[in-house]
């Protein structure tokens, strides 16, 4: 047992049993231990939990004294030499394929965990460029992609954000073009996610769910997305976990379709977790119908 | 009576300077991968600490290449942070000399020459604590550098405080280790990233046990342990991969020799096993080849210094071995760097005594080689034997040219197997009968061949067989000689050819007189 000193919250003790459900699937599905790249931090708490389903792990570390503790606690967990450990900033190293030390990301995996400060949009869309990158690596291979980002104000990404709602209204619309009772419900669900009063997360689920699925089609990948999990992190930090499953498509010239329409992921529920158990938040953004 | 004198010591006194860190860090480690020797040596005199203290035999010590850094990590006693403290001081070790395989508490520091950090992370068993210092090398160097310019000179201890830090943090209880992170190994030592050669090196240098496919790691080690009391060894792996003592194949049963006290008859000093190839000539691969010196199972030198120190004559015969020189008189001391053993009379007198090795082994080698020679005399003659005898047994017309060649060689077989034949040993009576078959059946042979060549009239005369006229026989004649003194230095292809003309020659004038 780590000391107590390291135990993260439990809300996301609890997120990780949820995801421990979704790596178990995938490794029975390919009936083998499967390779993981994350950013499990000093503690490496994420590959403790999943090592028995684990063959080799890419651990992505930046600070020096969290990579000493890194490898000490993989020394010390017997799992020296199914670990290696690339040193900098994961969205450059995902961009570049390898660190500044050409330690090389060994592509394909089957888990990839990116627990990130800030929103999708953090940085001018370095984070954008780095998982699309990271998507077009996987190319040809399943994989589950479990992302965590914190919900941060929303004067850091109303523009995106907004320019990403505008783009599902517009698609949405395309869907009644000659319903104009259909039209005119999407555009006030679609000016709800936009309103100010709007909580962030669920800006955040359509946002989140809609680049994911759409930028991974166009790739070749079929997706199925998980409803996230909303919860209050270290410090009381919102938090909210994607978890999404990305199925090699067929070498389709044009983008994959897949089995969950625009409507689901607009619909999906907010899960939340709080003081360690799991279920769906009362509160949840309105539906639309198809 | 004299008063005690005292020890008057001026607290603000510096007597040791910066530039002995730039020392260290510069002069003491032209080979790189010896810096990483220096910490599996204190990783295990942890983890013998610590098994003999606990009896705990679940010891490892860990080595992890992560670029840009390495990772020397044991699970042994670990560090208080009064310890750890400690690790500061320079040249300072509470080590004893014989007891421990490092005393010198220098080699602690040898990583600040190669990387830019140094961070030893520690928790000692029985504390919730852990403990890590860092040496700032890169700074640390830089500072000393940039006072230089301005001759300006920093105290030792200054420089330490001001580029060190110790910190704690909580651990779990029962945990005890130490882990050294070699941190931004810099561009100079990049050598050190390569897994293979690292591993090449620990394996011949660091105390790693006997491969187990080796079939006599057992013996060997069975050997070792009756005369060497602090033999010990380690699982050591590197990125997961377990590491052994390198081993050559095809070797003869491994035998030990003690080297005596010169004054103490008694009292052994050193201890060799040694292992002879089982074929001709050195055991190969020449880098594993020879005798290699171990104190406390670490190596001192390669395998040229004990050809050079113990070795009087044909030192080239070390090389026919395997094996390891065990040091047990533990005041012979190797040098820091570990290259050979510290100047001393113990040490003359060792290598003095360490000749008995070399004699020994010279005279298995010449002896091995006596006998592979008679062995060889022995296949060599039953070949041919076997070929004169067929061309014997076919009448072959080429034996009446050859006969003198062929009754010498028939006389070298007998010669050759009867003055080697007592060179064969008593059990292998297999050779001997062998030996002694072909020398009868040579000497039988001999006078068959003899009597071939007498018989002019015989049927070995292709002239009367074909019945050749005066001047074909002529020709014939002319022909041979000039085979003769074409093939004078190859007696095999005169053979060869002599037999081919006279089967073409049958074959022309048997149709000619048909």
């Amino acid at each position: 047992m780590l000391p107590k000193k390291y135990a993260t919250t439990d809300n996301k003790e609890r997120v990780r049993v949820e995801d421990t459900g979704l790596i178990k699937k995938e490794y029975v599905r390919k009936k083998r231990k499967l390779t993981y790249l994350g950013m499990p931090s000093g503690e490496m708490r994420d590959i403790l939990a999943w090592k028995d389903y684990f063959e080799k792990c890419t651990a992505v570390e930046i600070d020096d004294q969290m990579r000493n503790q890194l490898m000490l606690n993989v020394i010390n967990s017997g799992l020296n030499g199914k670990i290696s450990i690339l040193y900098g900033d994961i969205e450059k190293i995902l961009i570049k394929g390898s660190d500044e030390f050409n330690n090389k990301l060994q592509f394909p995996y089957d888990v990839v965990f990116l627990d990130c400060f800030g929103t999708i949009v953090y940085r001018e869309l370095q984070r954008v460029k780095a998982i699309t990158s990271l998507i077009e690596k996987q190319k040809g291979s399943d994989f589950l992609l479990l992302l965590t980002f914190n919900i941060r104000e929303r004067k850091y990404c109303d523009q995106s954000i907004g320019t990403v709602l505008n783009k599902i209204e517009k698609e949405l619309l395309g869907y009644y073009l000659q319903d104009d009772k259909a039209k005119l419900k999407i555009n006030k669900i679609m000016g709800w996610y936009k309103a100010d009063k709007t909580e962030e997360m669920y800006r955040q689920k359509i946002f989140g769910s809609y680049f994911i699925k759409t930028m991974a089609e166009e790739r070749g990948f079929k997706v199925h997305v998980y409803p996230p999990i909303f919860y209050l992190g270290f410090k009381g930090s919102p938090m909210i976990h994607f978890a999404f499953k990305l199925m090699s498509g067929t070498e389709s010239p044009t983008k994959e379709v897949s089995d969950q329409t625009i409507f689901n992921i607009i619909n999906l529920n907010i899960k939340e977790v709080s003081n360690g158990r799991v279920f769906v938040r009362k509160q949840q953004a309105p539906t639309v119908g198809m | 009576m004299l008063k005690k004198s005292k020890l008057i010591i001026k607290p603000k006194e510096e007597y040791a300077y910066g530039h002995i860190i730039k020392a260290l860090a510069g002069g003491l480690y032209p080979n790189k991968f010896h810096v990483i020797r220096e910490y599996i040596q204190n990783a295990f005199d942890a983890v013998i600490d610590w098994k003999s203290s606990k009896n705990d035999k679940n010891i490892a010590i860990t080595v992890s290449i992560q670029k840009p850094s390495i990772f020397i990590h044991d699970n042994g006693t670990g560090m208080d942070r009064h310890t750890l403290n400690e690790y500061r001081k320079v040249g300072f070790s509470k080590k004893i000399i014989g007891e421990s395989v490092g005393f010198r508490g220098i080699g602690k520091l040898a990583g600040i020459s190669i990387a830019k950090k140094l961070i030893v992370t520690t928790s000692p068993f029985g504390t919730a604590e852990k403990y890590t210092l860092v040496f700032d090398a890169e700074a640390m160097l830089k500072d000393i550098d940039e006072l230089k310019k301005k001759r300006a000179n920093i105290p030792l201890n200054t420089l330490i405080e001001k580029h060190t830090k110790l910190s704690s943090d909580i651990e779990e209880k029962d945990k005890h280790y130490t882990m050294v992170e070699l941190h931004e190994i810099k561009s100079d030592s990049k050598i050190l990233f390569d897994k293979a050669k690292l591993i090449d090196y620990i394996s011949k240098n660091a105390p790693v046990p006997f491969d187990p496919n080796f079939s006599h790691a057992k013996d060997i080690e069975d050997g070792i342990k009756k005369f060497v009391n602090d033999y010990g060894c380690v699982d050591l792996s590197v990125d997961a991969q377990k590491i052994y003592k390198p081993f050559a194949q095809n070797l003869k049963a491994p035998q030990l020799i003690v080297v005596p006290d010169s004054k103490d008859k008694k009292k052994f000093i050193a201890l060799c096993w040694y292992c002879e190839h089982q074929d001709k000539g050195q055991v190969k691969p020449i880098e594993i080849s020879g005798l290699v010196y171990r104190y406390k199972n670490f190596a001192v030198g390669d395998n040229y210094l004990t050809r050079t120190t113990i070795w009087n004559t044909s030192s080239h015969l070390a090389f026919y071995f395997i094996g390891e020189v065990y040091i047990i008189d533990t005041s012979i001391v190797p040098t820091s760097q570990r290259d050979d053993f510290e100047q001393s009379a113990n040490r003359d007198k060792f290598y003095k005594a360490a000749e008995i090795i070399s004699n020994q082994l010279n005279v298995v080698a010449r002896e091995s080689s006596d006998v592979r020679r008679a062995e060889e005399y022995v296949q060599r003659g039953v070949e041919v034997i076997s070929s004169i005898d067929t061309d014997v047994k076919r009448k072959e017309p080429s034996l009446k040219v050859l006969g003198v060649q062929k009754i010498a060689e028939i006389v070298n077989v007998i010669d050759n197997i009867e003055k080697r034949k007592k060179n064969i040993p008593k059990e292998d009576k297999k050779t001997k009968l062998l030996a002694n078959q072909v020398v009868k059946k040579a000497k039988k042979l001999l006078k068959e061949v003899e009597d071939a060549g007498k018989s002019e009239k015989g049927e070995f005369d292709i002239v009367k067989k074909l019945k050749l006229e005066s001047q074909a026989e002529q020709v014939y004649t002319t022909a041979v000689r000039t085979l003769k003194d074409f093939f004078v230095e190859n007696p095999e292809d005169l053979e060869k050819a002599l037999k081919a003309f006279h089967q073409n020659l049958t074959k022309v004038f048997s149709k000619k007189t048909e």
